[in-house]
């Protein structure tokens, strides 16, 4: 794998990295095992030297690994430089100590443009309190961007001279120096919020929303003042629900799922029907993320509001937050009339957590009519509820729907030992409106039993108790789509002794076969066959396997041998041909030359021979 | 008597409502979206804008424009060739000729119009083009990987929160059935007591970023190259560092197979155990592995590829009574076909973006969080930058969460960010 150490020497690394833009990692690192201090003192030789810019700009990258305020000096010569400043910033923002503060504040009075904005973010970064003179003097330099950048840093640093600064820009003329004054109140009463002062980041949050500041820094100061108010942000966050402005309603919603306590949800709650329907559905999906506890019972009263806005929306988030108390109330609207409303409820009843949900949704299976009982065996099906002594009555339900839901509960629930009561049915049912739910029904329990041969050897032996043709053909259906040693065996033994009809079954199923280990039984049943039309099923299987599978040449080879040796007629000989052409190596070039003595693809084998040869010899380079 | 209506013409029914999958969060297009004959009043459109609209990007975009709530309005491409490519394809889609074009994303997002932006550039930009976006008051979606590095991973989940902003990374396994019911099987217990998750990014190598000689740089109309370069360090104009897949993916630690892939099958992992804080120690790769541990005794482990051809860089998770394993076919193995009894996991091959691009639609209009939001992939992309500085240091390091930095090693800590060119910031 690629994860190899390749510790170059630096100069060559560097041809390395001219040329291909990417270095490879060893060669970044301790090369030749030089102490970090020799590294650094090689890479500031670099950078003091005429150098081209390429070597430079990487010399400062490795000094921001091994560089120390040793560094500086010479990194400080390129803060102003305006290809060399960030490459050298890269090192001069993670190098601790005085001295990279101290370039950075000198290259804060020397650089301009766009350079001047990077060292004061690099400032910000470092959040260098001997700065903030500098930056305050910034507030009123006449590039915008400037003045902007040291507004955002000083908001980082977040000392007091600094913040005043800023406050007193947010009531200035300049609106793109308010705005970035605002961003660096607002990231100043975030440190706040941080370390617990509640009080003192409230206020600065007020100022801002106090300001002509675009609606952006007033929707960030108002989840502030919400999160840091106390009584005053939660009324807050109640106004702002009846807002006009979506982006001032949204960042309320966003606030509410961040406020602690409970108190706030049963505000709210009583807010849902004061508010428009479509906030009030906003509300319940912020309430499904909030910690549950009375939280679902809201939502619960939500379903009897009549916007149907609302409704849906407290359909959805009980799926996620509601217990057992709410499936009347779900089981009600999922045999309602409105059609999505239904759908939502029964993929609610789905997802509903808990394993007290499970057992309620089993115990009223006892006490249901008809349609309720549709809905709870399909809601047990789903759940995956293990529970086969109170769904198998229903198997033998009076209502086709209520049978065809339990033996849909049956095959996701039973357990091995149970699959009895499917096989059963299936032997026992005579082809009508229940037939193929049934065989479904086995098909899928059969499927998911973990234990595959055992499984398969039970339904091998039903096989052997059952006279119904159909039955059988039922059941080698569900071995087919099983898979394993068992069913391929019993399929295979269906092929050679069975009856016409077994014959047809086994031999499609096996020509569908997704496995190699169905090539030798394919094989066996193409050449032991009289009837023509299941050797070649079976043998077109075999040459299905051999074309799409992975196996080795000289295998494959073999294989093709094979299949030339069982093909009777011209069809399958020159599929045999195509295998081969497809697969062009030593081995397959020989059974297509021994394929030329056979007269009726005498022509076709010389065409593939001549093909794989051309291949081999263009893989050869000839 | 029944209903007329059964169980199952009701899950058609939802599914004609664009429902498309029944595992995890919920998915929807809320019919109260939906005016009358399914045409969406413009007052419940999200109205979206591109930014960095390349391969990827163009795939995303079309997601975008098989939503029938949303509105795509403008382009922004530094390079001219690809805004008037996105301009036809949109205009084509609409019968109109109004899709706009920025060169610059500031003029973009200047646009009050525009409720959510989809960012597509490259990796470069991911990050900082983000907190543009949320400073400009935009939900985003963003092409991953998200950040560069440690500290814009922090960052980004920061300026998220801050704003209130909807973020939904573009790490789209999330809303694919197979894996996420693989991540709900680890997540459950359906698999016991987890143990292992295996994460298998090919080509685990760190690597760092550099430049091209010198070319005679295009007219900032046809490529506007201090653009392209935004937040990286300079360097002069070299047409092949266009498009270059790798081109300052992982800031000075151009992230290889961990970061482009991990961002993928680490985040899985991150998701199978419940999104919880990345982990605390990553060991130094040994034997084509490398091992990193939860706080929960959990091991995450990064390997080149999985043990069965399940296309793509596979996850697996292993717990005390089972084991599943997925990969970009579609395909899903489990330990024991009883996991999956009761669910019917629609099996979906490939990169497949439209059930993400959906749930990100809904979460702009619901304001919930979407499963790839800005903590989870925070986290995930903490996890395979943590991982590559061991990978390139070669050695063990140990991340403490709760203060952001590796445990007694100057190193790694100086790893964790990079300074961006000015004027950008995060």
């Amino acid at each position: 794998m690629a994860m190899t150490k390749n510790r170059k020497p630096i100069r060559s690394s560097f041809v390395l990295l001219v040329a291909t833009v990417l270095l490879a990692p060893g060669s970044l690192a301790q090369d030749e095992g030089k102490s970090t201090a020799d590294l650094e003192q090689q890479f500031i030789a670099v950078l003091s030297s005429d150098a081209p810019e390429a070597e430079k700009a990487i010399a400062c990258k490795q000094l921001a690994v091994h560089g120390s305020s040793k560094a500086v000096p010479e990194l400080a010569k390129y803060v102003a430089d305006p290809h060399l400043s960030s490459w050298a910033r890269i090192a001069l923002e993670v190098i601790p100590g005085p001295e990279a503060d101290e370039a950075l504040r000198v290259g804060a009075e020397s650089a301009a443009g766009t350079v001047l904005v990077g060292t004061i973010n690099s400032i910000g970064v470092r959040r260098d309190l001997a700065a903030v003179e500098i930056l305050v003097r910034h507030l009123k330099h006449g590039d915008p961007a400037v003045a902007s950048a040291a507004a955002v840093a000083l908001g980082k640093i977040g000392d007091p001279q600094g913040i005043e600064a800023l406050l007193r820009e947010l009531n200035g003329a300049d609106a793109r120096l308010k705005n970035a004054a605002a961003q660096g109140c607002i990231l100043y009463a975030e440190a706040l919020l941080q370390a617990g002062e509640s009080a003192k980041a409230y206020e600065v949050y007020e100022r801002v929303r106090g300001a002509q500041v675009p609606l952006t820094r007033i929707v960030e100061a108002s989840r502030g003042a919400i999160l840091t108010g106390g009584p005053k942000g939660e009324q807050l966050l109640v106004e702002l629900l009846g807002s006009s402005n979506k982006n001032l309603v949204h960042i309320a919603l966003s606030a509410y799922r961040e406020l602690p306590g409970t108190e706030i949800d049963e505000t709210l709650a009583q807010q849902l029907t004061e508010v428009d329907p479509d906030v009030a559905a906003l509300m319940l999906y912020a309430m499904s993320d909030r910690p549950h506890g009375k939280i679902s019972s809201t939502i619960v009263r939500a379903l009897d509001q009549e916007s149907p806005v609302v409704q849906k929306a407290a359909v959805r988030v009980l799926g996620r937050v509601g217990d057992e108390t709410c499936l009347p109330n779900l089981l009600e609207l999922a045999g309602g009339d409105d059609e999505e409303l239904a759908a939502l409820a029964e993929e609610a009843i789905e997802a509903l957590p808990g394993d007290r949900v499970d057992a309620r949704l089993v115990s009223m299976l006892t006490e249901s009519d008809d349609a309720l009982c549709v809905e709870l065996l399909e809601a047990i099906g789903h759940r995956g509820i293990r529970c086969t002594d109170s769904v198998s009555p229903f198997l033998d339900h009076t209502n086709s729907e209520v049978r065809r839901a339990a033996l849909f509960a049956a095959s996701q629930t039973i357990s091995q030992d149970e699959l009895s009561l499917l096989v059963a049915r299936l032997l026992e049912s005579a082809p009508d409106a229940d037939d193929s739910a049934i065989r479904e029904a086995l098909r899928v329990a059969s499927v998911r039993m973990p234990d595959r041969e055992a499984t398969a050897a039970d339904l091998a032996k039903a096989m052997e108790r059952t006279n119904s043709v159909e039955a059988k053909v039922a059941l080698l259906d569900v071995l087919g789509a099983m898979g394993g040693t068992t069913a391929l065996q019993t399929l295979r033994d269906a092929a050679l002794h069975g009856d016409a009809e077994l014959q047809d079954t086994a031999t499609r199923l096996l020509g569908r076969w997704m496995s190699v280990d169905a090539a030798p039984v394919l094989l066996d049943v193409s050449t032991s066959l009289q009837d023509d039309k299941y050797k070649v099923r079976a043998l077109r299987g075999y040459l299905r396997l051999t074309r799409q599978f992975q196996f080795g040449d000289e295998e494959r080879a073999a294989m093709c041998r094979n299949a030339l040796e069982a093909a009777t007629r011209p069809d399958e000989q020159r599929l045999v041909l195509e295998v081969l052409e497809r697969y062009p190596s030593p081995h397959t070039l020989e059974v297509a030359k021994e394929a030329q003595q056979i007269d009726a693809i005498s022509s076709a084998a010389k065409q593939t021979t001549s093909a794989i040869r051309k291949r081999l010899d263009e893989d050869n380079g000839n | 008597m029944l209903s007329k209506r059964t169980a199952a013409s009701r899950r058609d029914f939802l599914k004609t409502a664009a429902k498309v999958s029944a595992l995890a969060a919920p998915m929807f297009v809320p019919s109260e979206v939906l005016g009358r004959n399914g045409a969406t009043p413009p007052s419940e459109r999200v109205i979206v804008g591109g930014i960095g609209i390349g391969n990827r990007g163009t795939y995303d975009l079309g997601c975008f424009l098989k939503q029938p709530d949303v509105q795509f309005v403008a382009v922004c491409d530094v390079k001219e060739t690809r805004r008037s490519a996105i301009k036809q394809l949109v205009d084509q889609r609409y019968g109109n000729a109004r899709c706009d074009t920025y060169r610059d994303l500031r003029e973009l997002l200047d646009r009050s119009d525009i409720d959510a932006v989809l960012i597509a550039t490259g990796p470069n930009w991911h990050a900082t083009a983000s907190t543009c976006a949320a400073n400009a008051g935009k939900d985003m979606y963003c092409e991953k990987p998200v950040t560069k590095n440690i500290s814009q991973s922090l960052l980004l989940a920061d300026t998220m929160r801050r704003s209130g902003r909807i973020f939904q990374a573009g790490t789209q396994r999330r809303n694919v059935p197979h894996f996420a019911f693989a991540c709900e099987l680890a997540r459950t217990g359906k698999l016991g007591k987890l143990k292992r998750v295996y994460a298998h990014p090919a080509g685990m190598h760190a690597m760092m970023s550099g430049w091209l000689p010198a070319e005679t740089e295009p007219d900032k109309q046809v490529v506007d190259w201090d653009l392209y370069l935004g937040p990286a360090a300079w360097r002069p104009f070299n047409a092949r560092l266009l498009d270059g897949f790798n081109f300052e993916k992982g800031g000075g630690l151009v992230g290889g197979g961990v970061l482009e892939w991990g961002s993928h099958c680490v985040d899985l992992c991150q998701w199978a155990v419940g999104d919880c804080l990345p982990p605390v120690e990553y060991d130094a790769p040994k034997d084509g592995q490398m091992v990193a541990r939860y706080k929960s005794g959990v091991e995450l482990i990064l390997r080149e590829s999985g043990w069965l051809p399940l296309g793509s860089c596979p996850v697996r998770f292993e717990g005390e009574t089972g084991w599943v394993e997925a990969g970009d076919s579609g395909k899903m193995v489990l330990s024991s076909p009883e996991l999956i009894a009761g669910h019917d996991v629609a099996e979906i091959g490939g990169y497949p973006a439209t059930f993400h691009v959906r749930e990100f639609v809904d979460c702009v209009k619901t304001r919930n969080q979407p499963k790839s939001n800005a903590d989870a992939a925070s986290r995930a992309h903490i996890a395979c930058h943590a991982a590559n500085i061991a990978l390139f240091l070669d050695r063990q390091v140990k991340y403490d969460n709760a203060n952001n930095e590796f445990v007694g090693d100057e190193e790694a800590n100086r790893l964790r960010s990079e300074a961006l060119r000015g004027p950008w910031r995060i």
